[in-house]
């Protein structure tokens, strides 16, 4: 137990060290900062204008109405903001190290590499988005009057997190198949396609193989939808059971593909 | 443009065509972009109209027509590289070579970038028929042959259009660092009507951005392409188009000449 301690301890110290160095890095190179802020802020300031627009015109989609749908917008780009801040530029170069053998670097030093990966590239200039995003559920409560409970906040912020994680598995994944393949830009293009249709449509709008699909083998149907039922009160237990097993299940198996990834690693040095 | 401008428009055309056929993974990959905008406005709309007839004078059909013409145009439109490259042709110092190609840039790139949408609106209309058949089993409405031939002409010049804007955008990289090309993608989108019709967006909304290009290279064809506009609206529309491509079109050439001589890079 004192040994799992330690060890979340010393991780914790290594994760602040990553983050003191990137942003004295930042400071050096200070222009585009917020360059991925105006970015995704546009993107979902367009998605708004989008759903602004539908509902116009009609009260309901389906049973979703417009406080449900601000609530789903502004939960998807929460967890992107997250991931743009925490671990997105990270992550990404993860494909281009293994092509590269620059991963050999990571290895050879002390400590996970994927931990390292993950935290070394923390862009603070992404988290004005997490604000923005917070005012956007906001937005969705105070337009749907829900009542918000400290433990329903709680619940949700639990949730989204937990949604963030099940975000970053689904990146760490495909960016572990170079150690298998030559090419993988298929992939990432298709990543990029299946985010940009899941950041506009809830899941629950998903029916037959789609829902299959993006329930249960690239769960993006999940993300956004399930924080946002939470909170609006649509979500009922087995939708919750689901939420928190996909993300249990895609945490390890991240975890075991990864490892499997690195035996699989053919070194610049070997 | 003289002739020999023009011979060697279509010469520059003809080998970007042709190199294209290098990038078939980029080629199915904006097949599939075209499929998937269609995939979302089957499962959206599809629930919207569960429970109407029409939304904002669309009925399920017309609305599903429009998004599979308008995924088609969008295809076709490869303008957003012409800013990038540009941008980091100057900034890397590499962009000498378009100084000194027989050739003024502002015409290879935008012979280059239609060549290039040539290709890909081989197997963007293939997707487009495919999306058709899958979601869109009735077919495209019938329309007016003069609204065809309006929509024909403003694809055209719509193409044109926007490689003379991103020519125009990336050149001011010459004076500006950053551009903000990251920011203007999902704009274009939406202002060209490719996230959604613009006839639902407010009165006012619709009337600031008719005064702009965006609308008429891709809103204004496809609803002529699907019957939902006259040929008399697409007819104002072409002359907007053409005022905006000629006004571009000069903009870009100035800029270059005033801009061209704060160059910096590979050989000068």
């Amino acid at each position: 137990m004192s040994h799992t301690l330690n060890r979340i301890k010393l991780n914790l110290r290594f994760i602040a060290l990553l983050t003191r160095l990137r942003l004295s890095h930042m400071m050096a190179f200070r222009l585009g900062f917020f360059e991925a802020f105006f970015a995704d802020g546009v993107l979902f300031a367009m998605q708004l204008a989008v759903f602004q627009a539908i509902y116009g015109q009609v009260d309901m989609i389906g049973d979703w109405t417009r406080g449900r749908m601000l609530i789903f917008i502004g939960t998807f780009s929460m967890i992107n903001a997250l991931n743009m801040t925490i671990y997105f530029f990270g992550v990404l170069r993860i494909p281009h190290l293994i092509r590269e053998g620059g991963l050999d670097h990571y290895l050879a030093k002390p400590g996970s590499a994927l931990l390292r990966l993950t935290f070394e590239r923390v862009d603070p200039g992404s988290a004005p988005l997490i604000l923005l995003s917070a005012a956007i559920v906001g937005w969705g409560v105070s337009v749907d009057g829900l009542a918000v409970t400290i433990p329903l906040a709680l619940g949700y912020a639990a949730l989204t997190a937990l949604m963030t994680l099940l975000y970053y598995d689904m990146e760490v994944i495909l960016r572990t198949l170079p150690f298998f393949f030559i090419s993988t830009a298929a992939v990432d293009r298709l990543e990029g396609e299946l985010l940009t249709l899941n950041f506009k449509i809830p899941g629950v709008f998903y029916k037959g193989a789609l829902k299959f699909v993006f329930y249960f083998v690239l769960p993006y149907g999940i993300m956004a939808t399930a924080p946002a039922q939470l909170l609006s009160g649509a979500l009922g237990g087995a939708g919750l059971a689901q939420a928190v097993c996909a993300a249990v299940a895609f945490t390890a198996f991240t975890i075991w593909f990864w490892r499997l990834g690195l035996r699989h690693y053919k070194s610049a040095s070997s | 443009m003289t002739e020999h401008a023009f011979f060697r428009a279509a010469a520059i055309a003809r080998v970007s065509f042709k190199a294209q056929i290098v990038y078939r993974f980029d080629v199915s990959m904006t097949a599939l972009a075209t499929i998937t905008r269609v995939l979302f406005a089957w499962i959206l709309w599809g629930v919207i109209f569960s429970t109407r007839e029409t939304v904002g004078g669309f009925t399920h059909h017309a609305m599903l027509s429009y998004y599979v013409v308008s995924s088609f145009l969008a295809s076709l439109d490869m303008s957003k590289g012409i800013a990038f490259e540009i941008s980091d042709r100057i900034k890397g110092g590499t962009f000498s070579r378009f100084m000194v190609i027989p050739s003024h840039p502002q015409l290879y790139f935008t012979s280059q970038t239609l060549g290039a949408a040539g290709y890909y609106a081989i197997f963007a209309a293939l997707a487009a028929s495919a999306s058709a058949a899958m979601f869109l089993r009735a077919g495209l409405p019938a329309t007016d042959p003069a609204a065809v031939v309006c929509a024909l002409a403003m694809i055209a010049m719509g193409l044109v259009c926007m490689c003379e804007y991103q020519f125009l955008i990336g050149i001011l990289s010459f004076k500006f660092q950053d551009v903000g090309l990251h920011l203007q993608g999902n704009l274009i989108d939406f202002s060209t009507g490719v996230m959604i019709p613009l006839s639902l967006l407010p009165r006012g909304v619709q009337t600031a951005l008719g005064a702009l290009p965006f609308p008429y290279v891709t809103y204004v064809p496809a609803m002529l392409m699907t019957g939902q506009s006259s040929a008399a609206d697409g007819w104002r529309g072409l002359c907007v188009l053409v005022f905006w491509t000629l006004a571009l079109l000069l903009l870009g050439r100035f800029a270059y000449t005033r801009l061209r001589t704060r160059y910096d890079g590979v050989g000068i």
